[in-house]
């Protein structure tokens, strides 16, 4: 067996060198929309973050135990969009019942997230890329920070930009690209970071 | 209109097996090809780290190149009178997962003939510019001996950890399973 | 008929989905460094929205309430699956080149956009329309941003050579060139926006 990617190596990779939106573009829309703010920025990251870990590793169980056994890779699409809207929709009711604050402070994206592309990302790179299941929980935590990180740094940023004077067809959505361009290539600067191997 | 918790059942239960269905029928009608495709571009690969431009390449690969038992690993044997010439397969990690292929070699095992990439999850565009011609025809007619990249061996630029991950796989193939292959 | 010649003409200039909606980015600026992927992945986009926003349409009656979204989700999954297959039987090195972004086509927004904002009040026909050109507004700007691109990141327009001699520009092939050439059209795109609203203002 040939040696694998070190699962710490994936991890400190997914965050800063191939981070979900600075290298991947995933979860671009709800980036994009609730970015305004770093509070609710914030908030948006946590829920992503929390969700993402849990369903990358019931998604990799299926995967393993249930869709390769029965030969049904071909439906592995729906199978996996039909476990994450499941989860997030159970995360919600059991949130709901034993965790009311953190409800009152992530329900409200809990349903935004079933259709962010970072979600589901994370689960097919984990197939595509044949990682075992610590592998997996690395990246997929990994992911989750640099997909929070992200956001939180859009928003601080667009907060205070709100008092800027811009050119009229670059306010809004023009100027988050041209920022989120200069912190994905200030991010490639971060690519020498693991030499160790 | 207000329907029934039966209705919304039965709903989903039609709507679940008519897609299932139809999915299920164009896989069964596709897998063939799709596996064909997987063994089809093995062979191309095959060939092409051997060097050997041919015209009908199934033919050829039927005709001259022969699966061998190396005693430790399992590669490719190809016969075309009286040239001879081995594919091993390698592998290793790269940025993101493992990359695999095969290493072509002479038949004294001293010299690369080419080298090919099967599976690799490479950034397209950066790391996954290794399957690129360019890149691996620069390996072609090396002696087979511990490599770094130089003047005359270029890694790829903006893929610094792909590119030597790739260096890795040759030297640590060169140093632990070259001892141990039976050529005969 | 008219009615369906404006569906079109909104969907590729005045309410493109990406430049003027900002939807879709997600699974699209991945493989804009190239064109030719940028063109099998905007087709198969253009396919999934226009029969999603089809048979949603058609079966939109039936769909109980409480279940909708979870429809609407399996029948776009059933028509991605679809797209992958066809790719990976008869282009398998694009298939493999695309990788998971193909699948990522399920989460892209505009077809659930399309499917709830149109397909699920408006008849079958014009909602095939509404997708189909959303669809074909989104593969133009994707074809766009890949031009650039690739252009100045290959030397290079869907692959052939165009004999240019010069050192390619690797940044343009490196994840940032995409935000900075999505955020220069959209620049460009909203202020003619906003000059021909002021036009209009005054006229």
């Amino acid at each position: 067996m040939a040696p694998q990617v070190s699962p710490l190596v994936i991890f400190i990779a997914s965050i800063f060198t191939n981070n979900m939106i600075l290298a991947n573009f995933l979860g671009m829309c709800s980036y994009l929309a609730i970015s305004s703010e770093y509070k609710t920025a914030t908030g948006l990251g946590k829920a992503v973050s929390l969700v993402l870990v849990i369903t990358a590793m019931v998604n990799w169980l299926v995967y393993h135990y249930f869709i390769v056994p029965l030969g049904l890779e071909y439906l592995q699409f729906i199978v996996f969009i039909l476990v994450i809207a499941a989860l997030v929709q159970i995360l919600e009711l059991f949130m709901d019942r034993y965790l009311p604050d953190l409800h009152a402070n992530l329900g409200v994206f809990l349903p935004l997230i079933t259709v962010n592309c970072a979600i589901l990302g994370a689960t097919l790179f984990m197939v595509i890329r044949h990682y075992n299941f610590l592998q997996s929980l690395l990246f997929s935590l990994g992911s989750g920070i640099g997909w929070w990180m992200a956001i939180c740094m859009l928003a601080a940023m667009r907060e205070k930009m709100g008092k800027a004077k811009l050119p009229p067809g670059l306010a809004g959505p023009g100027i988050a690209f041209l920022i989120t361009g200069i912190m994905a290539l200030a991010f490639v600067g971060f690519s020498g970071i693991f030499a160790v191997q | 209109m207000k329907r029934g918790y039966l209705y919304t059942v039965i709903f989903m239960a039609i709507v679940s097996i008519v897609l299932t269905a139809i999915l299920a029928i164009s896989n069964a009608a596709m897998l063939p090809t799709i596996k064909d495709n997987v063994w089809k571009a093995e062979q191309l690969a095959l060939l092409d780290a051997f060097g050997v431009v041919s015209d009908d390449p199934e033919a050829y690969f039927d005709a001259h190149v022969k699966e061998k038992d190396f005693g430790t690993v399992k590669g490719y044997m190809l016969e075309d009178g009286d040239t001879k010439a081995y594919a091993l397969p390698i592998e290793g990690p790269g940025l993101w997962g493992s990359i695999s292929g095969y290493l072509a070699l002479s038949e004294d095992l001293k010299t690369i003939l080419g080298i090919t990439f099967t599976d690799q999850n490479e950034t397209p565009g950066l790391g996954g510019r290794i399957d690129e011609p360019q890149f691996r025809d620069q390996f072609r007619g090396l002696n087979f001996e511990p490599l770094r990249y130089s003047e005359e061996l270029s890694a790829i630029t903006g893929a610094t950890q792909t590119s030597s991950s790739v260096l890795r796989m040759i030297n640590q193939f060169y140093e632990t399973i070259l001892p141990t292959l039976e050529v005969n | 008929m008219v009615e369906l010649k404006v569906i079109a003409k909104t969907n590729v200039t005045k309410e493109n989905q990406i430049l003027r909606q900002i939807l879709g980015i997600c699974s699209a600026l991945a493989v804009t460094n190239l064109m030719t992927n940028s063109l099998v992945m905007g087709v198969g986009v253009t396919f999934v929205t226009a029969l999603s926003s089809f048979t949603i349409s058609l079966i939109n009656q039936l769909i109980p309430q409480r279940i909708r979204m979870l429809i609407q989700t399996f029948v776009i999954a059933f028509y991605v699956i679809l797209v992958h297959l066809f790719l990976q039987t008869f282009l398998p090195s694009i298939s493999k080149q695309l990788g998971p972004y193909v699948g990522l086509i399920i989460t892209n927004c505009i077809i659930m956009g399309r499917a709830e904002a149109f397909a699920a009040k408006n008849p079958p026909l014009p909602a095939l329309v509404d997708g189909f050109f959303a669809g074909v507004g989104y593969l133009l700007v994707l074809l766009a941003i890949s031009f650039v691109r690739e252009i100045l990141g290959f030397g290079t327009i869907f692959g052939f050579s165009l004999g240019l001699n010069f050192t390619p520009w690797t940044l343009m092939v490196m994840p940032p060139a995409a935000f900075f050439v999505i955020s220069i059209l959209i620049w460009i795109t909203s202020a003619w926006a906003i000059k021909a609203e002021e036009k209009g203002r005054r006229a």
